[in-house]
Parts: structure tokens; C-alpha cells; sequence
């Protein structure tokens, strides 16, 4: 059967029914759109992609739960954005390095005060991803509130109307416009000097 | 826009809802010929523009090869409508031995207790297919409701009906072939029944030695 030309709705009715098939086109569908919120908000590939993962895993295993009345796609976004928000929220601090004591004397005493937490080297993962991610324009939004870039992520690369994203975020229909607002002048201010 | 002119200057979100094209027509047009005769609001919107044009141009990233699979691997997909209409039917199907006989017999009694008693009568000289089709029409629509009078007039009247009278006429009217096939059926039910019965009654894959004094 050719799903292509069904509409989000008539897929989900049809994955409802338990077809397999059904559930792999929604997934197609949505995997790019939502991997690429998860991987601009977390910034880190394999993490982004277990979150989009647990994204999916939810949505479809709650299928039976979702008003065709409200659009899928808002839906699978506002999934993966509590997702990705819920995973920045519970993340450790990245990096924490102290160079010794300033009482150390020997480089002993120095190697013995130096307090390192978590990953300080950038992995190859790491740096593939931050090539990835490098370019100008990414590396501004990167520099954003993680609310600005869901906004602006869902207004400029998705093309949702405010209302929509609104509802996505789960905040007030002011809010949004204030976030994309400041996240343009933000980002205005960060590419200023590189005349895009 | 901190010039003393500012209050001539459009604010910064409705330059950016021009941009955007979300302006109402009416001050669009007002807005718009401001920024062509203001070079800083001009540079504001050319600014605005780039930025919307390259936030636009952001693309999607890919996920590994095979996410669809990992995916997949950890949906429960629903059943399809007859497993789940299959598991409902299940509910009545009996779990015991002793359920299964029952079941059976309470199927197999009426069966073949209305199709004894319907060649018993079409076989008495006095009673025709035709007449016994009367007699039931003209009793279901005497004595019994509305609703099942009419259902069961729709189903006297099919061809069904017409069918099945003038197969049994046949079969009685071909004398000892028609008694024969009639045994053969009669035979052929009895021996479903009694493998019924004795596959639930007497046949388990736990067989102990106290079930084998029955023989069948």
C-alpha cells in the first residue's frame, strides 16, 4: 500500500490496526525533522539519536491515546522536545577542571589538587559532531536558551505558526514571540560581524 | 532606532513582521514606505532579511542507518482486528475437558435432534416439504413477535429456503439412494460428534493410566 499520499491522520488510523508498514512511514516521516530539534537542542549525535529513539518509542507506543483532532506532527514535537528538555535538565555539568592547588609546589602536589570531572577531550563522536554542527549559522543558534532554538527551530527550519509552537513548547502564545524576538536579535548580534 | 526620530521609526517586531509578511495589508504599506525612505530601517530589514533567508536554508540532519529498526524493535505493534476478534471469541471457548463435552453436546443435541425430527416428519406421508414450510411460516408469523416473524419470513422466502426444500424433496423422492445419502449424513454427524467427545473427553497429552480403562 503507498502511505505517501495519505495524510498524517490516515497513517496513524491505519498504524491504529496494527499495520507495521504504518508505523515505519510515520517514523520516515518524522525521523529527520525530529532527530534534527533533538541533535540542535543536545548537540551531541548519539545522544540525540537515543533521545529520538526514546521520542518514537513513546509516541508510537501511545498511539492508541492521541486526538486526531490535534496535528501529529505538533504532537511528535512536543515529545521530543520535553524529551530533550528533560535530558538538559538532568545532565551533569559537561566539564569541571581545576589546575591544582595554588599551594602546590611540586608537580606531584600539582597532579595531586588537579580536580577533573567528566570528559574534559573532545572524543572523534565529539568532534564529528561539532563539525557537523560547525557551521556559522548552526554555531550562533547553539549559543541560544535551549527554549530560543526549539522556537526558532520551529519557526524558520519547520515553518510552524506561532500558535502552533505555542502549543509545542506548552508555553503562552506572547512567550513564543517574545523567545523568536530575542533569538533574533541574539543571533543578529552573533552574526553581525560576519555580514551573512 | 535610538535617534530622536525614533518615534517615526517602526518598531522592531513589526519590522520583523513585515518581513515575515504577517503585517496586516494596511500597515504593511505604511511600514514598507517607511523603511524605503529610512536608510537605517532599510539596513534593519536587509539585515532581517539575510537572517530569515539563511534560517531558512538550515536543513534536517540524518540519523544513523537503521534507526526505523531500533525503532521498530521497541514498539508494541496492536493486533490486527481479527487477532483481537479472535481473542474475544476465546473468552467463550470452554478451558476444561468437561467444558468441551458439554459444549459439544449442547451443539450437538439440538443439530441433531432438529435434523431427526425434520426427516422423521418429512417422512410420514401426510407431511410435504412445501406443507412443513407452511406450518412453520404460518406459526412463527402467528405466535411469534414482530421482529422474528419478519426474520423469519425474509428467510422462508430466499431462495435459501426454496433451495433447501427442494433438496430435501429430492432426497427423499430418489427412495433408497435418498434413505442412503440421508444415513450417510446422519453417520457423517454422529462420527464428528463422537470424535468431538472423545478428543476432549478421553484424549490428553498428560494420558494417565486411570483415563486408559475408557476405550472408544
Amino acid at each position: 500500500m503507498d502511505y505517501s499520499k495519505l495524510t498524517d491522520q490516515e497513517v496513524v488510523a491505519r498504524a491504529r490496526e496494527g499495520r507495521e508498514t504504518a508505523f515505519r512511514e510515520l517514523i520516515g516521516r518524522y525521523q529527520r525533522p525530529v532527530f534534527s530539534l533533538i541533535y540542535r537542542l543536545v548537540r551531541d549525535r548519539e545522544k540525540s539519536e537515543d533521545l529520538a529513539q526514546e521520542t518514537f518509542i513513546k509516541v508510537l507506543n501511545a498511539l492508541h491515546r492521541y486526538d486526531p483532532s490535534y496535528k501529529f506532527s505538533s504532537w511528535i514535537f512536543k515529545i521530543a522536545h520535553n524529551t530533550a528538555l528533560d535530558h538538559l535538565r538532568k545532565k551533569a555539568p559537561e566539564t569541571l577542571s581545576i589546575d591544582g592547588s595554588p599551594h602546590a609546589t611540586t608537580a606531584a602536589e600539582i597532579e595531586a589538587s588537579t580536580v577533573t570531572v567528566a570528559g574534559n577531550e573532545e572524543s572523534p563522536e565529539e568532534y564529528a559532531t561539532n563539525r557537523e554542527l560547525g557551521g556559522i549559522l548552526e554555531e550562533a543558534v547553539a549559543k541560544l536558551r535551549p527554549e530560543y532554538r526549539t522556537a526558532i527551530v520551529l519557526c524558520h527550519v519547520e515553518g510552524y505558526a506561532y500558535e502552533e509552537i505555542a502549543e509545542i513548547m506548552n508555553v503562552p502564545l506572547g512567550t513564543v514571540k517574545t523567545y523568536i524576538h530575542r533569538a533574533r536579535r541574539e543571533l543578529q548580534g552573533y552574526l553581525k560581524h560576519l555580514r551573512i | 532606532m535610538n535617534t530622536g526620530e525614533s518615534m517615526y521609526h517602526p518598531t522592531a517586531e513589526r519590522l520583523e513582521a513585515l518581513i515575515e509578511g504577517t503585517l496586516d495589508p494596511g500597515e504593511a504599506v505604511v511600514v514598507e514606505s517607511h523603511v524605503l525612505g529610512c536608510a537605517q530601517c532599510e539596513t534593519e530589514a536587509e539585515e532581517l532579511r539575510a537572517l530569515f533567508d539563511a534560517l531558512g536554508r538550515m536543513g534536517h540532519f540524518s540519523p544513523s542507518h537503521g534507526f526505523a529498526d531500533r525503532v521498530m524493535l521497541q514498539v508494541r505493534l496492536p493486533d490486527p482486528w481479527y487477532v483481537r476478534a479472535g481473542q474475544a471469541l476465546q473468552t467463550f471457548i470452554p478451558r476444561t475437558r468437561r467444558g468441551w463435552a458439554f459444549a459439544s453436546s449442547m451443539l450437538a443435541i439440538p443439530v441433531v435432534s432438529f435434523t431427526a425430527l425434520v426427516l422423521w416428519l418429512l417422512s410420514r406421508p401426510y407431511v410435504t416439504s412445501e406443507g412443513l414450510v407452511a406450518f412453520t411460516w404460518d406459526r412463527l408469523s402467528g405466535g411469534a413477535s414482530d421482529t422474528i416473524s419478519e426474520l423469519g419470513t425474509a428467510l422462508l422466502q430466499s431462495n435459501f429456503a426454496l433451495w433447501f426444500a427442494r433438496g430435501v424433496e429430492l432426497l427423499l423422492g430418489a427412495g433408497v439412494r435418498g434413505a442412503g445419502t440421508a444415513a450417510v449424513v446422519m453417520a457423517a454427524m454422529m462420527a464428528a460428534s463422537a470424535w468431538i467427545l472423545y478428543k476432549n473427553l478421553f484424549r490428553s497429552p498428560n494420558r494417565r493410566s486411570d483415563h486408559v480403562s475408557y476405550s472408544f
